[in-house]
């Protein structure tokens, strides 16, 4: 479908507070210290359109995993966008995440966030709103976290071992999931490790019993080029078609065989 | 549509290219002329199933502390007769920079896959990287969604191995100008990829940035995408994230794209980025 390039133009629309992010942000967030979720505070005011995904930006400067939620309301998690979303972070990085999730006009978006360090730490959100003029794909009303800890703020830990080049254990995500999942976003993590090494990883998403993984998403790869993070951090929203019910996995090999530096986090997010 | 059942295939991605000797991709490597395509590797002889969305994953394989730049091509065709259906998605940084790019192509089962590269620094130690692929099946890709066969890479800069150099200017926190990605789309545009690096700086700040995505005539630029929020590090010498997308889109053919930045950080050096797009059809 076209849409006209002059009148009736459709664009996204970011709504941050600011069209600076930095130090003085009106839309930095406070990560509440040693994984505790913090108050929320306002990230982005509605728009007079009823938005059929969102763009998430996350600019930081501080190494360390963090857990956000992002809601409608500011009470409690009746408005929930996605809750726990993991963000690993370094000394200066920006992540986007896209969710192609319908959120109704002029809805104001709240944040609030934890993270592993001893002090309470900022981080700048803003959202883009997009129009249905951006959307050649379904949309989705519902994320489910899989796999969030937030007892350190990250995921379920995988370890690949200390062989090297060699496939780990599957890990169980989640045992049975309420939902289809019809998208999933998968988040990476380092189990908020400030001083990683330099390493190349693959994993695998694997669907069904133990003992009976079947692998959804095969050969992935990040890798970790010291900057406190992989990269990349997200992969997705991917279509899938996985039932409810199901078992999902995960599993990792790596190049580097550190016990601390070859561990990876990971979360899942469902869309249905 | 109704779920699959996940014990028959097929239906789930397939990787090609990958080494489980080393947990990464294959071995490519730029000419040893500076800013020249290099031979082809082989990723697959011929994919299994049907592709409509391709995972492209890279990563340099440079000595440790050396910074370096390269335009990547995914082809697709026999030996000696290969089509790059992406064409010059970059890729900057250290050792062990990794980028990923998702292109919603759609390649028929049985097609050869491979790719070169073009590096800045051609050093004997500083030009190789790493590369595979995943092919995402039909059952990966939404029914709703356009199937697209074809990409055109906008703003790459084959001379430097970069993109379009754009320059937020000597005032933090200000727009700059734009700078021009192309003067006509060659194709419309339903998905869009935006690409970011630093130009081999090898000593680049801590910074932010935020870019406007436009299309229109110079003097009335509209922006599709506002605020883009990227953050650039000194430890890597990369900017954050470095691929942006695939938004979906809808913009015509025939249609001048631009972008323009801003930036908490004034240095004449640090504050310079690269963009190119690439627009999926």
């Amino acid at each position: 479908m076209e849409w006209p390039t002059l009148n009736g133009i459709v664009t996204a629309t970011t709504n941050n507070g600011s069209t600076s992010v930095g130090a003085t942000d009106a839309s930095q967030v406070t990560l509440n210290a040693l994984n505790t979720k913090s108050a929320y505070s306002v990230v982005a005011s509605g728009v007079p359109y009823v938005a059929h995904g969102i763009i998430v930006h996350l600019l930081a400067n501080i190494a360390s995993d963090t857990l956000i939620d992002l809601l409608t309301t500011s009470g409690s998690l009746g408005g929930l966008i996605i809750s726990d979303l993991l963000a690993s972070l370094s000394t200066s990085t920006g992540h986007y995440i896209f969710l192609p999730i319908v959120i109704p006009e002029n809805t104001t978006i709240f944040a609030r966030g934890q993270q592993t360090q001893g002090a309470d730490q900022a981080i700048g959100i803003s959202i883009t709103f997009l129009e249905k003029g951006f959307m050649d794909r379904d949309e989705y009303t519902r994320i489910t976290t899989y796999g969030a800890n937030t007892a350190d703020s990250g995921g379920t830990g995988v370890d690949p071992g200390a062989g090297g080049n060699t496939w780990s254990a599957w890990t169980e995500i989640v045992a049975s999931t309420p939902y289809e999942m019809s998208a999933v976003l998968v988040a990476i993590g380092d189990q908020g490790n400030t001083t990683a090494t330099a390493g190349d990883y693959l994993f695998e998403i694997g669907v069904g019993a133990n003992g009976a993984e079947q692998i959804a998403f095969a050969g992935m790869f990040i890798a970790n080029a010291n900057e406190d993070q992989y990269f990349p951090c997200y992969i997705g929203p991917v279509d899938v078609h996985i039932p409810a019910g199901s078992r999902v996995t995960a599993r990792v090999m790596s190049n580097i065989t550190d016990a601390t530096d070859r561990l990876v986090d990971f979360v899942l997010y469902g869309f249905d | 549509m109704p779920p699959w059942t996940v014990s028959k295939a097929p239906r789930f991605a397939t990787p090609y290219g990958f080494r489980e000797t080393a947990s990464t991709g294959i071995n490519i490597s730029g000419s040893a002329s500076a800013n020249t395509k290099g031979s082809y590797g082989e990723l697959t002889p011929a994919t299994v199933y049907d592709t409509d969305g391709i995972y492209i994953y890279m990563s340099s394989d440079v000595a440790a502390n050396i910074t370096n730049s390269w335009l990547v091509d995914l082809a697709i065709g026999a030996g000696g007769s290969e089509v790059p259906i992406v064409a010059n998605m970059p890729l900057t940084g250290k050792r062990t920079a990794g980028q990923f790019f998702f292109v919603p192509v759609t390649i028929p089962s049985g097609t050869r896959l491979s790719a070169r590269c073009a590096v800045l620094n051609v050093a004997a130690n500083a030009r190789g990287m790493r590369i595979s692929v995943v092919c995402m099946p039909r059952a990966y890709v939404n029914d709703n969604k356009t199937r697209h066969a074809l990409t055109y890479t906008y703003g790459a800069n084959e001379a430097d191995s970069g993109g379009v150099q754009v320059d937020p200017g000597g005032a933090a926190n200000t727009k700059g100008s734009y700078s021009e990605i192309v003067a006509s789309t060659a194709a419309p545009i339903r998905q869009v990829i935006l690409t970011f690096n630093l130009i081999n700086n090898t000593a680049a700040s801590n910074a932010h940035f935020l870019f406007d995505f436009a299309m229109g005539t110079a003097g009335s630029e509209q922006i599709i995408l506002p605020n883009i929020a990227l953050a650039s590090a000194s430890g890597s010498d990369g900017i954050y994230p470095p691929v942006y997308g695939p938004i979906p889109v809808n913009i015509p053919a025939g249609v001048r794209l631009a972008i323009r930045s801003q930036s908490d950080i004034t240095d004449a050096t640090d504050r310079l980025v690269d963009v190119s797009v690439i627009g999926v059809t």
